[in-house]
């Protein structure tokens, strides 16, 4: 039971570890979308969510959810993008292209657990 | 200039209200020339598009910088030169991503941001950019400058 947190801040991938203890899962982590896909190579049937940023250096995160939609074995994981791309326009295009929900930075830990939570189909008060 | 100027504070407010749990005091908009003498961290993220391109900085003491960062993360979080750059980067983009979204109509693009530390350094800002310039309170953690150039076709 994963949540792979892709994100190019290191920090911030440690903020959002601290939601995802609370809801008691695991995290795997990625710098990009390249190495986003290197880790679902190895561990996708243990993932549960992708969370992912926009702007990230290598690969972007759009990029990376297009390729993840494209793979049989990814396309079922849902993804959740976390980024400061808050224009409607990013927020349809991410969502046409297969994202399951959306968040805009800045959030409150509180959001941002709620949000996964509702991801995950869990009830969180 | 001076809305565009008023969209990035409002940015900043909200960044640091939701994300570092403080209330910052924004000062009055400054006009200032294009070699700024800033802080010892200065964050900075570029902003482009077709028919606009400029960029925004945040520049503190370390001190403060580090305070800023434990609000943000959590206390003893910013216990390295590297993570205290990434939180600053991050929280640049942050503002970056919030006046971008602000501005929508420009149709904006971020860079990846970029933060520089040290002592007595100067910034070379593009001279044919207005350049602005205000102060923020962090409450008692100290001051903060919000620096912001751009140009509009």
């Amino acid at each position: 039971m994963a949540i792979l947190a892709v994100d190019d801040s290191r920090i911030m991938r440690r903020l959002i570890s601290g939601a995802i203890e609370v809801l008691g899962y695991d995290m795997l982590e990625a710098g990009n979308g390249v190495e986003a896909l290197e880790v679902l190579e190895k561990s996708y049937e243990e993932v549960d969510l992708i969370l992912l940023d926009w702007n990230m250096p290598e690969m972007d995160g759009y990029t990376a959810l297009q390729k993840i939609k494209e793979d049989e074995r990814f396309k079922e994981i849902p993804v959740m993008m976390v980024t400061t791309e808050s224009e409607r326009e990013n927020m349809v295009k991410a969502i046409q292209a297969g994202a399951k929900n959306y968040l805009s930075k800045p959030f409150t830990q509180e959001d941002l657990t709620s949000k996964i939570a509702e991801c995950l189909g869990m009830g969180f008060e | 200039m001076e809305q565009i100027m008023k969209l990035f504070v409002e940015a900043t407010m909200e960044t640091f209200t939701t994300m570092v749990g403080l209330t910052p005091d924004a000062g009055e908009i400054e006009d200032v020339g294009h070699i700024i003498t800033p802080s010892e961290i200065c964050a900075n993220i570029s902003l482009s598009g077709d028919n606009a391109q400029g960029a925004t900085t945040i520049t503190f003491a370390r001190e403060v910088a580090i305070k800023v960062v434990e609000g943000f993360m959590g206390e003893g979080m910013a216990d390295s030169d590297e993570d205290l750059y990434d939180a600053l980067g991050e929280i640049v983009n942050i503002i970056g991503g919030a006046a971008k979204a602000k501005l929508s109509e420009m149709q904006l693009k971020l860079s990846l941001p970029s933060v520089t530390g040290g002592n007595n350094y100067f910034l070379s800002l593009p001279k044919d950019l207005p350049i602005k310039k205000v102060k923020f309170t962090l409450e008692d953690l100290g001051e903060m400058n919000l620096i912001v150039y751009m140009k509009h076709t």
